[in-house]
């Protein structure tokens, strides 16, 4: 799903629950919601996070006893908070993001391979992968290696599962899919197809440089 | 089969969530404790198929009754298609992903007849034969309805049944009639049995069961049924009231941004202006209107249901609704504080009230558009669109003052007895809009962006059961000669000039009138590889014309003859309440540039609508003032 596809879909939500949701000012009013960080089409996820405004103070369950009523079955609310004053914005805070990918390879992989490219990936300073540049068909080198900081990989005959946790946030974002590219560039076998991507979570980091969650901040 | 879609196919195509289902409101049925199960599929993309309200009222109206389920499927976009047929996945239902092939029946919906060849296309997908002739019991039933089934005649090798008239008055009754039948043979189909069981329900059209002969010259001579209980004349059925019709207030809300991403509420069905050229005018007489009361309620109920932030009234002319003022004034009073908007789709020159357009706009800022549809006078006399000249600037002139700055005018190219001087008009028009929108600007002292006009033309494509189904259409070579002649004429650089393809057009004109050998045709350019031809780029003229070739069918036979008044056309079998004689009468006066008042005002006009169908026009506001600034006089 697209991130506006996403934002509509909320606004939905939540004129459906009837909760009084705030509007910017203006011309053209924007309903008052936050998303932490844009999911890729195609991606599923467990682990997205938005702040909303009301225009008066509700309690938590009533609020999101409304949601659940008015959501559509492919979406849950899991855990609520309320967020008083002032607060930066999700995007803005957001620092680690982990994702579980499968791939299928053109031929049957061994563990072997998987590991030895695994290590071969972090040995470099350099990985680098090509993007595309916006709103034009020319593309341009990055080095994601520096944000890329764990890797988990099981193989299973022409396919293997690809756990990673990756760098995320304003300055810089490593995307699932070039992980994967990533590591063909240090030896893995051709990737015929990256079947299934799905976001775990979005993290912050705490002082200790432990992986936090919003809901753990506020 | 889902998962394996998901896991192997939807992350290499466009737009996935086309093909995943799962919306809000969506209805999944237990599909055992059903009867009767049938897939209602949309000839094209899932997009323009979410935005149409028949699809909306006629699944929902399905899936109310206990027995019937109804899913959904479109047409795969050309990449999932490829990939569907390299796994050998077959056409899929939205809901529970179950072959096509597992319903026991599939409904097409004909909005257009460029979306034919999806149908052949989406039948091969379905693994579903194609022609009727070809398929067994255990194949789906394939049934057919919307407006271009009132000329169902191309369709007829590939349809079982067609079903002539509106869904929500007829629909039931077919359903209860095969649900009855699954239940007499175990779940099991007799097509023999179960056609002739359900050709005794008024509107219904089983195209097998009559006989058409032709002359030497390829025109229609005679359509006799061949089944003793097949009906000579198929006549409509209709919903005498839009009171207490069937409207879904629990409607699918799209993940994926569609055409139409609002609520959608129908207001009133029917338009009498009597516009020549216009289809839906003739199909869906007399009008039809719901209370302000109930349409407030509809409103209030649907927007709860979808969370939509925009409200849209639609119907064929919903500023024509007679209580349109009180209507808008209450919805917009209501929904401006939970900032929703209210639209209309389209607005007329001649009614319009500007009040109301600036009310509207308060919540939410639209270019404006208008369809003067022909550039002089006298064509707009011929065509009987009720514009004036005046009517026009002064509508610009308020659209300007109060803030707009482009205008966006649609006009047709190609109308019966058009000539350079009605393109003239057209270019002139559009110069007096701009001069008008400079000279408010000037008043106000230069302030605000410059006025803008857009100028959109289309090919005219004479239509059946419209006054001008006797008219040939304008050659391709004259066509472009004129949009060329116009291009020329528009030189100003704050007026943009649009034109619609006319080879597209051509073969919209020979299916529109087009008899059943025409069913050959399509099929020869479907498996040529014809499909989407609605979309400029998976059109392919060559193709068309390799098939009418391979045929041995004349195309110019359908698209460029004069018809003779006691022709038998190849629909002539069917009524959609509105008679022969009375299209005579009105294209004998179109040739005399003579109008014709809408009947709204009180005076009939016999048309035959209200006479053969026993109904009468329901107007909650009472008959229409006559202003005789703005409506042509009789
Ligand atoms: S029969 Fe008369 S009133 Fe009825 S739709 Fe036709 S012209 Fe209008």
């Amino acid at each position: 799903m697209s991130h506006l596809d996403l934002m509509h879909t909320w606004e939905r939500v939540i004129r459906r629950s009837q909760l009084p949701l705030g509007f910017s000012q203006g011309f053209n009013p924007h309903p008052k919601m936050n998303f932490a960080s844009a999911c890729a089409v195609g991606t599923t996820s467990d682990g997205e996070y938005m702040d909303i405004e009301l225009t008066r103070d509700m309690p938590l369950e009533e609020v999101k006893e409304a949601l659940d009523r008015a959501m559509p079955p492919a979406f849950e609310v899991t855990q609520m908070k309320v967020v008083e004053g002032k607060v930066p914005s999700l995007m803005s805070i957001m620092e680690r993001a982990s994702y579980r990918l499968r791939l299928e390879f053109v031929d049957d992989v061994t563990q072997q391979q998987l590991d030895a490219a695994m290590e071969e990936f972090f040995k470099r300073e350099e990985i680098t992968v090509f993007r595309y540049k916006k709103n034009s068909k020319d593309k341009k080198p990055v080095n994601i290696r520096p944000g890329v900081f764990e890797i988990r990989m099981e193989a299973e005959g022409k396919y293997a599962v690809l756990h990673i946790l990756v760098q995320t946030g304003n300055d810089f974002n490593v995307r699932p899919e070039e992980v994967a590219y990533g590591l063909m560039s240090a030896g893995m076998p051709a990737v015929l197809n990256v079947v299934r991507i799905h976001r775990n979570g979005l993290y912050l980091l705490d002082k200790k440089g432990n992986l936090i969650t919003p809901l753990d901040v506020v | 089969m889902r998962d394996w879609i998901e896991d192997n196919l939807l992350g290499k195509v466009e737009k996935p969530l086309r093909y995943q289902g799962n919306e809000m409101n969506a209805v999944h049925k237990d599909w055992d404790s059903t009867t009767l199960r049938m897939v209602f599929a949309f000839p094209d993309v899932y997009e323009i198929g979410m935005s149409h309200l028949g699809l909306s009222i006629l699944y929902h109206q399905a899936n109310e009754e206990p027995d019937c389920l109804m899913e959904r499927v479109f047409a795969p976009w050309v990449d999932m298609e490829g990939m569907m047929r390299e796994n050998n996945i077959p056409l899929f239902s939205l809901e529970s992903c179950r072959p096509v092939k597992d319903f026991h029946g599939m409904a097409f919906t004909l909005q257009y007849e460029m979306s034919y060849s999806n149908i052949l296309n989406m039948l091969d997908l379905a693994g579903i034969p194609l022609r009727w002739w070809e398929r067994s019991d255990d194949d789906p039933l394939i049934f057919m309805g919307g407006p271009c089934a009132y000329n169902p005649e191309p369709l007829a090798d590939f349809a079982d049944v067609i079903l002539i008239g509106e869904g929500e008055e007829m629909n039931l009754e077919f359903y209860q009639v095969w649900a009855d039948h699954l239940r007499a043979h175990g779940g099991k189909m007799n097509k023999k049995e179960l056609l002739d069981e359900v050709v005794n329900i008024p509107g219904v059209y089983v195209p097998r069961f009559y006989d058409v002969t032709y002359d030497e010259a390829g025109r229609v001579t005679a359509v006799t049924p061949n089944h003793p209980d097949a009906p000579r004349t198929i006549v409509k059925r209709f919903l005498k009231h839009m009171d207490n019709a069937f409207f879904p207030e629990k409607p699918i809300v799209p993940y994926l941004d569609v055409i139409h991403d609002r609520a959608m509420l129908e207001v009133q069905r029917g338009c009498t202006r009597g516009c020549r050229f216009c289809q839906a005018g003739m199909l869906y007489r007399p009008v039809r209107e719901k209370t302000v009361g109930e349409l407030e309620e509809q409103a209030r109920n649907i927007l709860c249901n979808t969370g939509h932030n925009d409200l849209s009234l639609t119907s064929l002319s919903t500023s024509d609704y007679t209580s349109v003022d009180i209507l808008l004034r209450s919805l917009i009073a209501e929904m401006a504080p939970r900032n929703i908007s209210v639209s209309l789709p389209s607005l007329r020159v001649d009614n319009f009230s500007m009040n109301l357009a600036n009310e509207m706009q308060k919540l939410k800022k639209t270019g404006l558009t208008f369809a003067p549809e022909a550039g002089t006078q006298r064509l707009r006399d011929v065509i009987n669109k009720g514009v004036l000249e005046a009517n026009l600037e002064s509508v610009a002139r308020m659209a300007f003052s109060s803030g707009w700055s482009k205008i966006k005018l649609y006009f047709m190219m190609g109308l019966p007895t058009e000539t350079d001087e009605d393109l003239d008009g057209i270019a002139a028009l559009a110069y007096k809009v701009i001069q008008i929108g400079d000279e408010i600007r000037r008043e106000n002292g230069g302030k605000g962006p410059s006025p803008q006009v857009t100028v959109s033309v289309s090919g005219f494509v004479p239509k059946p059961f419209t006054p001008f189904e006797f008219e040939p259409q304008v050659r391709g070579e004259e066509l472009r000669r004129r949009q060329r002649y116009l291009r020329d004429k528009i030189k100003h650089k704050r007026v943009t000039y649009h034109y619609h393809d006319s080879q597209v057009s051509y073969i919209e004109a020979i299916f529109a009138k087009g008899d059943r050998r025409l069913g050959q045709v399509l099929y020869r350019a479907w498996e040529k590889g014809c499909k989407f031809d609605g979309w400029g780029e998976y059109f392919y003229m060559d193709w068309w014309m390799e098939a009418f070739e391979e045929c041995g069918l004349d195309p110019e036979f359908y698209a460029y003859r004069q018809i003779p008044y006691d022709e038998v056309l190849p629909w002539d079998h069917i009524s959609c309440g509105v008679r022969k004689d009375y299209l005579i009468r009105e294209h004998q006066k179109a040739m005399r540039a003579e109008t014709t008042i809408d009947c709204r005002t009180g005076q009939c006009h016999a048309c035959g609508a209200c006479q053969d169908l026993d109904v009468k026009l329901d107007l909650k506001g009472g008959w229409l003032r006559v202003n005789t600034n703005a409506v042509p006089q009789d």
